[in-house]
């Protein structure tokens, strides 16, 4: 299988398991129950708006250029050589693309979308239904759920807050930011 | 509760520590180790620590004292008192000893905020003590959160300046946290050093035999966490991490072990996990208590 195969096959089980979810939630009425089914159809959208941003990836690279001809010179006469190449036509057209991946930056589809200016990010303090976002390295990140941020908070850091200085003290090297769900970057 | 039969993660825990403490006293009574003089200093804390080894069961302070090591100083149980016991105190320096400590050490005003006695017409604060005794022990254990890392004798403000131990001894400390320290955790630390010397630490000085996996891996609970089924009020027996539980970052075997001989632990009676075996605590464990989270 190569890997446009291979892409279309997670896609295809991604969507499956997406129309699944949607068929539970219709079904139930625990409401622990419809928000774990809910981060899961989140899981999923994460994970569809990744494999977009894998095939427009693909799809941007250049074809491969065909081997130099070095024992033939330029004619004396011959037309100059093309040195800018016509922007390549994207695999996927944006206009079919969600929005949400539209309106992200076409160089990464990974970007978050969303952003936070300090007071906006200071709401997000995990309480009273807001959920808990926290900032790193101008990269806001959820961590609700998160076991370590029992009661929003972890190790007298808050939830609402830009924790970056308190992060490298203590988990420099480490890889933690890689396991917590991106959601937006932070603003002046 | 999980059938310790089943669960070999379950049994070692629930079992290290009288495993280890009849293997030391086993191996004193036939000769194939010394014993050992221990000193047991209270500084500046609540001495709730030699209150909780007083409660050990299975390996019991009975048993400590009469089949491990010869208590040479400890303020709460010894007979001898006054400068009888000071001088007892300082005599051990330049003999084989190992020192437990319990509270952390003032430092402000040259340590004058905890005197622990009087010595030839001098006051002896507790800042003396630990340097003198620390510096000469073949081994220091750090006994409670407070000695360890500072804890709630170092708590904001922290007007006497208290530190835990190791920031003023050069000398290692090997650090058994906990407010207060399980007796397993000290009597199982104690006989492993009897028995083989330094036993294998973390990166924080702690024996990975009792500070390894989290409270949050083996807590009863669990299956309402991975549910996502969350109480928001004490008394609901589902899970209490929006309530604040810091059972997901402290490295203790609470719900094996549990305390008071196996009777009860915090989250089995409905109260949340504060932290209190983890550096940083009570100041960085806060809130303990949390409602309306989301």
């Amino acid at each position: 299988m190569n890997t446009q195969e291979l892409m279309a096959a997670l896609i295809n089980n991604t969507i499956t398991d997406t129309y699944r979810l949607i068929d539970c939630l219709y079904i139930t009425c625990n409401l622990s129950e419809k928000n774990r089914l809910l981060n899961q159809l989140r899981r999923n959208m994460n994970t569809l708006c990744r494999l977009l941003a894998h095939l427009q990836e693909i799809s941007l690279q250049p074809p491969e250029a065909p081997p130099a001809q070095l024992n033939a010179l330029p004619a004396a006469n011959a037309a100059p050589v093309q040195t800018s190449a016509a922007p390549p036509t994207p695999a996927v057209p944006m206009q079919t693309m969600p929005l949400s991946v539209r309106a992200a930056n076409t160089n990464s589809f990974l970007q978050p979308q969303r952003s936070f200016t300090p007071p906006e990010l200071a709401r997000y303090n995990g309480k009273d239904g807001y959920p808990a976002f926290i900032a790193v390295n101008g990269t806001v990140y959820d961590v609700t759920n998160n076991p370590t941020w029992g009661a929003a908070s972890h190790f007298g850091l808050w939830a609402g807050s830009d924790v970056t200085q308190g992060f490298y003290s203590c988990h420099a090297g480490q890889q933690v930011l890689s396991k917590l769900k991106i959601v937006g970057m932070m603003t002046e | 509760m999980i059938d310790s039969t089943l669960c070999p993660n379950y049994q070692e825990k629930l079992e290290a520590a009288s495993v280890l403490f009849t293997e030391a006293a086993n191996a004193i009574r036939s000769n194939a180790i010394p014993r050992k003089a221990l000193v047991w200093l209270e500084l500046t804390g609540c001495a709730g620590n030699i209150i909780s080894l007083l409660d050990g069961a299975n390996p019991n302070f009975e048993g400590m004292i009469t089949e491990l090591v010869d208590v040479v100083f400890d303020n709460s149980v010894m007979a001898a008192q006054g400068e009888g016991a000071m001088e007892k105190l300082f005599s051990v320096i330049g003999q084989d000893y190992i020192l437990a400590v319990e509270g952390a050490v003032s430092t402000a005003n040259d340590g004058i905020y905890t005197i622990i006695g009087n010595l030839r017409g001098e006051p002896v604060s507790a800042y003396r003590a630990i340097k003198e005794l620390g510096e000469n022990a073949e081994y220091v254990i750090s006994v409670g959160t407070c000695a360890s890392d500072g804890g709630i004798s170092a708590a904001y403000p922290n007007p006497a300046r208290c530190v835990g131990i190791q920031d003023v001894l050069d000398k290692k400390v090997v650090k058994l946290p906990g407010c207060p320290c399980h007796p397993d955790w000290f009597l199982g630390t104690l006989s492993y050093i009897l028995l083989y010397g330094e036993p294998p630490l973390d990166s924080r000085g702690r024996p990975l035999l009792f500070y390894s996996t989290l409270i949050h891996d083996c807590c009863p609970r669990r299956p309402f966490f991975e549910r996502g089924i969350f109480a928001s009020e004490l008394g609901e027996h589902t899970c209490m991490l929006k309530m604040g539980c810091r059972g997901p970052i402290t490295r203790t075997a609470c719900p094996v072990i549990q305390w008071n001989n196996r009777t009860n632990w915090p989250i089995g009676d409905n109260s949340p996990c504060i932290g209190c075996a983890m550096f940083g605590f009570p100041d960085q464990m806060q809130p303990f208590i949390s409602y309306h989270v989301t």
